[in-house]
C-alpha cells in the first residue's frame, strides 16, 4: 500500500512528527520537501507565525543576552589600543556559553606551541595546557597540568601584542619575581615565571572559584558581614604586599577571586599591571584596565604610593555593598573625570543596612587626596576589626530577642546546636579530646603535634585572660534549658568567645599559623554562619 | 550558575526552599535584561538604566525577605513574577510623569499595587520586552539540548534566512528533514518561552487575590 507523493497526509501527522521526535516515513519526508501546504502546517504545529518572527528577531541579535553583556561591559572597562580584551576573568563559565570570548581552539593553537598529546591544547615548558579559563587586559589564563609535580595550575600567557615589546617582557619578569617572594593566604601565589618563553608566561596557583566581579554580577551585593570579613582579608593582603614595597595598582573586583566556599578571598594579578599600562600608555596613549577603581592620583598620571591601593579597595568595598562602582559614566574618560572631581553617592543612600561605621571607612578610603585616607593597610585593618566586633554585638542582640520571644520546647530542640558551638569554642583551651573528636567526625586530616598551642605562641594563651575561661563541659547544660536566662547567657558567651578568638587568630603572624589557623577560622565562621542561619529559620517559624 | 549559598544576597539566602532559590536565579536572569531593555527604550542612558535596574531588583529582593511560604497561597515563583510584573507596569504607567529612578519607598509602594485593568498598552510593552529575553534564554537552553545538526537546520533557515535547498546541502540532510528539524527546534523554543511566561501572563482576578494575600506582609 503506497501513498501518492502528491497526496497530503493528515496534518495531525506533522504535529505528531514535531512532538514525538520519531522519524517520519520516507514518503512523507519526500512529500514535505515539495509541498508548501504541509511545510506551513508543520510550522504552524510548532508555533504560530508571530513566534517564528519573534524568534528570528531576538535570536538574530546574537547568542545570549545582548543587553546583559552590554550592561556588564560598563563595569568591565575599556579596551587597550586596537586589541579588544575586555578586562574580566571569568573562571566559572555558565554551561553552554563561552567565557572566553571569541577565542576558538584553532586561534589558540595558532598562538601557542603544539601539545605533547592531542588531548591538550598546548605544551609550555613542562606544563600541559588544558583549556582557556579566562582572559583579561594583559593576557590569557589557562588551566594547565604540571607534569613534574603532578598538580593543576593556572598559566597566564602575556598578550601577544605585549609579548613583542621588550620593555613589557622585562617588567613582566621583574614584577613576577617580586610577587613570587610574597607568600600570603590571601594572595594568589606565583609558582614559576618564564619571561623569555615564546610566548612569555607565568605559572600561578589555581583558585577554584569565581571573581568577586562575577559573583556580584550574578548574585547581587554581598551580605554586610561577608563584606567586612573579605575587607579584613584584603587589607591583610595589601598590608603584606606594601611591606615588601609592592603596589598592586589595579585592585578591582575582577582581580579578587573567592574560593568556592565563599570564605577566602585571594588577590591576584599583583604588580603585573605595571607591565601593561606603561607599555600601552607610551604606545597608544590609552589607559589599560577598568577606570572605575582607579585612584584620582593614578587617573591623573601622578606618582602613586600604597595609598592608591587603599582607594581601589574602597571602591571595591563600595561595589560589594551596592553592586555598582562608586563612579560611573557611559564613557571611560567621563568616569575618570568623576573619580578626580566628584564625590561619590553616599553608600547608605543606596543600601540602608550598611552600618555607618563601615560607610565611614569606605568614605575615608575614597578620599580624593591620599593624605586623607588611612596611613597604611594595617590601620585600615585595625579599623575593620573594630567594626567586625561591633557587628557581632548587634547580632547577639538579635539572639536575645529571639530567645526571649519563644517557648522552652523550641529551646530544647536547639540544645544540640549550642552544644556543638560550645564544643568548638572550648576546644583550643586544652580540651584535646573534644578537638580531636570534632576532626574525626568531620573527617579532617589535621595533625596537631604540639602539646599546647600556648607554648608556641603567647597570643594564643587564652586562659591568661579570665574572661576567656572555658565553658563547663557539663552535658546537662546543653540538653535541658529550664531557664531561658541561662540559654541566653550561653549563646552570648559563645558568641563573645568566637569573636575574641577570631580576633586573636587574625592577629597571629602568618608563619605560625598555617593550616591549623585556616581550619580553625573556617570552623569559627561555620559556627557563626550556622547560628545566623538558625536565627533566620527561627524567625520564620 | 549556582553560586555558593554564602555568597549570594543575604535576603535570597533566607529562602529555605532550594526550588525558590532557583526561581530567584531564573528570575534575575530574565528580568535584568528585560528591565534594562525597557529602561533604555524609555530613554535612559546605559549607566542610568543600569542603576534603575539595580534599584528595582534590590526593591524586589527586599520584599522577598518577607515572603512566607504557605501552601495555601501562591507559589514563590508565581508570586515573584507577579509582583515584578506589577512593578514594571506601574513604572511604565508612571514614567510619563516621573523618571525611572525612584526612591526605595516609592518602589515598595509600586510593588504592592495591582495595576488597573485599563493599562493594556503597558502590559503589552512589558510582555514583549519579556518575551524577547525569554527567547534569548530559550535559545541557549535548546541549543544545548538538540543535536548540532538539528540546531543548525533551524538557525540557518530561520535566523540566517538561507533557503532550505542550500542548508540541506550544507548539512547533508534530506530537505524534508530540514523542515522537520527546524520545526522541532521551534517547538522546543516555544515550550521554553511559554514555561517562562506562564507565571507572567496568567491574568485572572483570582490570581490577583492570591497576590494580595502574599503581599499582605509587605
Amino acid at each position: 500500500m503506497t501513498k501518492n507523493v502528491l497526496q497530503c497526509p493528515n496534518h495531525a501527522t506533522w504535529q505528531q512528527v514535531v512532538e514525538s521526535g520519531a522519524k517520519p516515513s520516507d514518503v512523507d519526508l519526500h512529500h514535505l520537501a515539495e509541498c508548501p501546504l504541509c511545510q506551513h502546517a508543520m510550522e504552524q504545529s510548532a508555533a504560530d507565525a508571530s513566534m517564528w518572527n519573534l524568534a528570528e528577531e531576538t535570536i538574530k541579535q546574537g547568542p545570549g543576552l545582548r543587553n546583559q553583556e552590554r550592561m556588564s561591559s560598563l563595569s568591565k572597562g575599556i579596551v587597550t589600543g586596537t586589541h579588544n580584551f575586555p578586562v574580566i576573568c571569568d573562571s566559572r563559565p555558565p554551561a553552554c556559553s563561552s567565557p572566553t570570548g571569541d577565542w576558538t581552539d584553532a586561534a589558540l593553537r595558532d598562538l601557542l606551541p603544539p601539545p605533547r598529546q592531542p588531548d591538550f591544547l598546548s605544551r609550555l615548558g613542562r606544563y600541559d595546557v588544558e583549556r582557556l579559563i579566562g582572559y583579561g587586559g594583559m593576557g590569557l589564563v589557562f588551566r594547565a597540568h604540571d607534569s613534574y609535580l603532578n598538580r593543576v595550575v593556572a598559566i597566564k600567557v602575556l598578550a601577544p601584542h605585549l609579548s613583542r615589546m621588550g620593555a613589557a617582557r622585562q617588567r613582566f619578569a621583574r614584577e613576577a619575581r617580586a610577587v613570587a617572594a610574597l607568600i600570603h593566604p590571601h594572595i594568589v601565589s606565583i609558582h614559576d615565571v618564564v619571561p623569555d618563553g615564546d610566548p612569555p608566561f607565568l605559572v600561578m596557583q589555581l583558585v577554584d572559584g569565581p571573581s568577586l566581579h562575577h559573583i556580584v554580577e550574578t548574585c547581587g551585593p554581598l551580605p554586610i558581614d561577608q563584606v567586612i570579613r573579605l575587607a579584613v582579608q584584603l587589607s591583610e593582603a595589601l598590608s603584606a604586599a606594601h611591606e615588601q614595597g609592592l603596589i598592586h595598582r589595579d585592585v578591582k573586583p575582577g582581580n579578587i577571586l573567592l574560593e568556592a566556599d565563599g570564605q577566602r578571598a585571594l588577590l591576584t594579578d599583583f604588580g603585573l599591571v605595571r607591565a601593561i599600562d606603561d607599555a600601552t600608555l607610551t604606545h597608544s596613549g590609552i589607559i589599560a584596565g577598568t577606570p572605575h577603581y582607579m585612584s584620582p592620583e593614578q587617573a591623573r598620571g601622578e606618582p602613586i604610593d600604597a595609598r592608591s591601593d587603599l582607594f581601589g579597595l574602597g571602591a571595591v568595598l563600595y561595589y560589594l555593598c551596592t553592586g555598582r562602582p562608586p563612579f560611573r559614566a557611559s564613557q571611560p574618560l567621563a568616569v575618570l573625570h568623576r573619580v578626580c572631581n566628584e564625590k561619590h553617592r553616599p553608600i547608605r543612600d543606596i543600601r540602608r543596612d550598611v552600618p555607618s561605621s563601615l560607610a565611614t571607612v569606605i568614605d575615608r578610603l575614597l578620599a580624593k587626596h591620599p593624605s586623607q585616607r588611612y596611613a597604611n593597610a594595617g590601620s585600615l585593618r585595625a579599623e575593620l576589626l573594630k567594626i567586625q566586633v561591633g557587628d557581632e554585638r548587634i547580632r547577639s542582640g538579635s539572639v536575645r530577642r529571639f530567645v526571649l520571644g519563644h517557648d522552652p520546647s523550641y529551646l530544647r530542640r536547639i540544645g544540640w546546636f549550642i552544644g556543638v558551638a560550645v564544643l568548638l569554642a572550648t576546644a583550643p583551651f586544652g580540651v584535646r579530646s573534644a578537638w580531636s573528636l570534632w576532626f574525626r567526625e568531620k573527617g579532617n586530616d589535621v595533625s596537631f603535634t604540639t602539646s599546647s598551642k600556648s607554648d608556641v605562641n603567647p597570643h594564643r594563651d587564652f586562659s591568661a585572660d579570665s574572661s576567656l575561661k572555658p565553658l563547663p563541659q557539663d552535658s546537662s547544660l546543653f540538653n535541658e534549658f529550664g531557664d531561658l536566662q541561662t540559654l541566653e547567657e550561653e549563646i552570648d558567651k559563645v558568641r563573645g568567645q568566637l569573636t575574641l578568638m577570631q580576633l586573636q587568630t587574625n592577629g597571629l603572624p602568618q608563619d605560625q599559623s598555617g593550616q591549623f589557623d585556616l581550619q580553625w577560622q573556617e570552623n569559627i565562621y561555620r559556627v557563626r554562619d550556622e547560628i545566623s542561619a538558625f536565627e533566620v529559620r527561627w524567625n520564620n517559624e | 550558575m549556582v553560586a555558593p549559598p554564602s555568597t549570594r544576597m543575604s535576603l535570597i539566602a533566607r529562602l529555605s526552599d532550594f526550588e525558590d532559590r532557583q526561581a530567584w536565579d531564573e528570575f534575575t536572569a530574565i528580568y535584568r535584561p528585560t528591565l534594562f531593555d525597557l529602561a533604555r527604550r524609555s530613554g535612559l542612558q546605559d549607566s542610568d538604566a543600569d542603576d534603575a535596574v539595580q534599584d528595582i531588583l534590590w526593591a524586589v529582593g527586599r520584599s522577598v525577605a518577607r515572603w512566607k511560604p504557605d501552601p495555601a497561597r501562591a507559589r514563590f515563583r508565581t508570586w515573584l513574577a507577579r509582583i515584578a510584573r506589577n512593578l514594571v507596569i506601574n513604572l511604565l504607567i508612571q514614567q510619563q510623569r516621573r523618571p525611572w529612578r525612584l526612591g526605595d519607598s516609592n518602589l515598595q509602594d509600586l510593588l504592592k499595587r495591582v495595576p488597573d485593568k485599563g493599562c493594556e498598552a503597558e502590559a503589552q510593552r512589558f510582555l514583549l520586552a519579556f518575551r524577547r529575553q525569554a527567547f534569548a534564554i530559550a535559545a541557549e537552553k535548546v541549543q544545548c539540548r538538540v543535536e548540532p545538526r538539528t540546531w543548525a537546520a533551524f538557525y540557518r533557515t530561520s535566523i540566517d534566512g538561507v533557503p532550505v535547498q542550500q542548508v540541506s546541502g550544507e548539512l547533508a540532510l534530506d530537505r524534508g528533514m530540514v523542515y522537520v528539524a527546524r520545526s522541532r527546534v521551534m517547538r522546543l523554543l516555544r515550550e521554553e518561552v511559554e514555561a517562562m511566561e506562564q507565571d507572567v501572563v496568567s491574568d485572572d482576578d483570582a490570581f490577583d487575590a492570591l497576590i494580595d494575600e502574599g503581599s499582605e506582609s509587605l
